[in-house]
């Protein structure tokens, strides 16, 4: 098969939970793709599956989550088919990932400098030991005073340190995908500036692709290339991000940049109708359909294709099907 | 327009005593330290800061829900903390507060009844049982939901709802003020501009006052009329909002502001990046307590406190060397 990037190609990704009250279709049927050195945002509300899509591409979904189906190619290697010992050597190795929290994703009891040459070290012990300088390279790397923290407990790491050591044990086995998961919503905004453009200098200098999963359209607008718009488990949009924010197709985006407050144009700002539905039922057709504005009759039965209307412009919403079916 | 304020916050205090054992030394917080500012009638009042700021603690302790240290609150010029605990209670009905985390807030296992009706049980003696069903009806179609929606429980609800039930509840009271200390961090976009435009309406219907606590810079345009910017405990910066908006003084204000990142590829703006972390709040920097962060500073900040000072009518700064001025 062709991938459409030439990094990762995710297609037709079918992810759900056995839960008490049910099966969560977590997510259904998503697609999108990267190129090599792409930083991607993938943005949404809780529980449109956007932290699903990122665990899915490392298959790290646990019990009683299953990815039921869907094919996931990075760099030609089809990754649904891997053994888990060779899915292993690739995670934190060629795809790593820093989560949101970064206080509770470190280890209490290890000092920094231990957890940072652990990933280097490749679990060894004798390996560990020799990553020390390393590991200190690091974190002169993520601008952090390498003596002084080396030795420090995650207890003593203040939010914005933490997300650096994250970053700095993410980036230290030099990965061709960092998956950065919600990497800034836990800290205050001038600490999320600081970070931010800590990433941005990083990932430029070691040109590997990024997977943003944020909830805030800024962060996305001023970070990503490309963005992928998901809702309630499915891709509804995804283009680049100059492209998404000047001609927003899917009414759901459109509704999402309306909602968003701006300073100075407050005015402006529009609720979307309705909630997120439950996902154990999930509506028939396409599953915005209860809160769009246009909602047609093939709407509430079919579900639409995820099509190309406009140059790299994909869009998953019947207004749209029949142009990118001329296509 | 002094007589129309109906809250006045005088050199409020609020300190926490840190003691780990017997042994140790006393270490105090100074999560509220002399703030003062005043709150006119029928307007929204935002307060904004980063964690550790003491935003919510001022919010908690000029309510009373936690005793200050020092200073006064005048609710109608009336000093609350002077009243007893009998005259009080009148002041608790007429200042009402609402929380973050409308998960938490909502007690699971009573119905939305018995949630909102709890306080008028307390405050209206003597009421009677039809009329406290027809208030609280009354209560949930004005924050959007249904009637029947009373005899459900919380976990029925969605996040936005619970914030409209949490909200429903303090308004039922009547009261005048009300604390809502970030009622929309916990929800989703969408959501979270329904539940702000309900907020609005509200107060423009009800002629109700608000204090607004949040972190968040671009909700403050939306509903705010005034605004205070709080660092280490402290006010830097305070204004009308079109005034902090158009004309921030304080380079903390304009490091906020130019921090909150806007959903525009086309935009491009110079980023400023702020030196280092928030110092805790328990050993707060000399002098000015923002000069470790400052772009600015020089060596007058490190070691003189600076004057809190009007610099234009209304707009109250604590810094020494204001921006464009």
């Amino acid at each position: 098969m062709e991938m459409r990037g030439n990094l990762l190609d995710v297609s037709n990704l079918n992810v759900v939970f056995y839960t008490y009250r049910g099966v969560i279709q977590a997510l259904n049927g998503v697609e999108f793709w990267m190129n090599k050195g792409e930083r991607l945002g993938v943005v949404g509300e809780t529980g449109c599956g956007k932290s699903v899509t990122s665990r899915s591409v490392m298959r790290l979904i646990e019990d009683p989550g299953k990815i039921l189906s869907g094919n996931i190619y990075f760099e030609g290697k089809d990754l649904m088919k891997l053994r888990e010992s060779e899915m292993r050597k690739l995670r934190g190795n060629e795809i790593s990932m820093i989560f949101q929290e970064p206080n509770s994703s470190l280890n209490p009891v290890m000092n920094v400098g231990f957890q940072i040459a652990e990933v280097l070290g490749k679990k060894n012990k004798s390996m560990i030991k020799k990553q020390y300088p390393a590991a200190a390279e690091m974190l002169d790397f993520v601008g952090m005073d390498s003596d002084r923290v080396m030795g420090m407990f995650p207890h003593e790491l203040s939010g914005g340190m933490a997300q650096r050591v994250m970053i700095a044990m993410g980036l230290a086995p030099k990965p061709k995908l960092l998956i950065a998961d919600e990497p800034t919503s836990a800290l205050d905004v001038t600490i999320q500036a600081q970070i931010l453009e800590l990433l941005d200098g990083l990932v430029s200098e070691l040109g590997n692709a990024v997977m943003m999963v944020s909830h805030d359209m800024g962060v996305i607008a001023e970070f990503c290339d490309k963005v992928l718009v998901m809702y309630a488990g499915n891709s509804a949009e995804y283009a680049s991000t100059e492209k998404l924010f000047s001609n927003p197709m899917h009414p759901y985006t459109k509704g999402l940049l309306k909602a968003v407050p701006r300073i100075g144009r407050t005015d402006e700002l529009q609720a979307i109708k309705g909630t997120v539905p439950d996902l154990v039922d999930p509506p028939p057709g396409c599953r915005f359909h209860k809160r769009c504005q246009h909602t047609m009759d093939i709407c509430k039965k079919e579900r639409p294709p995820f099509v190309e209307v406009e140059d790299e412009h994909h869009v998953a919403c019947h207004l749209f099907a029949e142009k990118g079916g001329e296509k | 327009m002094p007589e129309n304020n109906i809250l006045e916050v005088k050199n409020l205090e609020k300190h926490f005593i840190l003691k780990k054992n017997v042994f140790s030394r006393k270490k105090i917080v100074r999560a509220v330290d002399d703030i003062s500012f005043n709150v006119p009638k029928g307007s929204t009042f935002a307060v904004v800061g980063e964690s550790g700021s003491g935003k919510t603690t001022l919010g908690r302790t000029l309510l009373k829900l936690i005793e200050p240290t020092g200073g006064k609150v005048l609710l109608n010029d009336v000093d609350i903390f002077a009243l007893s605990n009998k005259d009080f209670m009148e002041y608790r009905r007429r200042m009402q507060i609402v929380f973050q985390d409308p998960f938490n807030s909502l007690h699971p296992k009573k119905l939305v009844k018995s949630i909102i009706g709890e306080g008028m049980k307390i405050h209206f003696k003597g009421i009677r049982e039809e009329e406290i069903r027809e208030k609280i009806g009354k209560v949930l179609n004005e924050v959007g939901l249904r009637d029947e929606h009373m005899f459900r429980y919380p976990h029925e609800f969605s996040g936005g709802q619970r914030q409209r039930i949490a909200f429903a509840r303090s308004i039922v009271l009547e009261p005048e003020f009300i604390v809502l200390d970030e009622p929309t961090s916990a929800l989703d976009v969408s959501v979270q501009a329904m539940v702000l435009k309900m907020l609005r309406d509200i107060r423009q219907r009800e002629n109700l006052t608000y204090l607004f606590i949040t972190h968040d810079l671009s909700v403050v345009d939306y509903i705010a009329d005034y605004v205070a910017v709080m660092y280490l405990g402290e006010i830097v910066d305070m204004a009308k909002k079109e005034e902090i908006f158009t004309n921030p003084a304080h380079p903390y204000t304009e490091l906020l502001m130019n921090s909150n990142p806007i959903p525009d590829p086309f935009l491009k703006r110079e980023k400023i990046i702020a030196k280092g972390e928030i110092p805790s709040p328990i050993n707060p920097p000399s002098g000015c307590r923002f000069h470790t962060r400052c772009r600015f500073a020089q060596e007058k900040c490190k070691q003189v406190v600076p004057e809190t000072r009007e610099i234009t009518p209304g707009h109250v700064i604590k810094c020494h060397f204001p921006l464009n001025q």
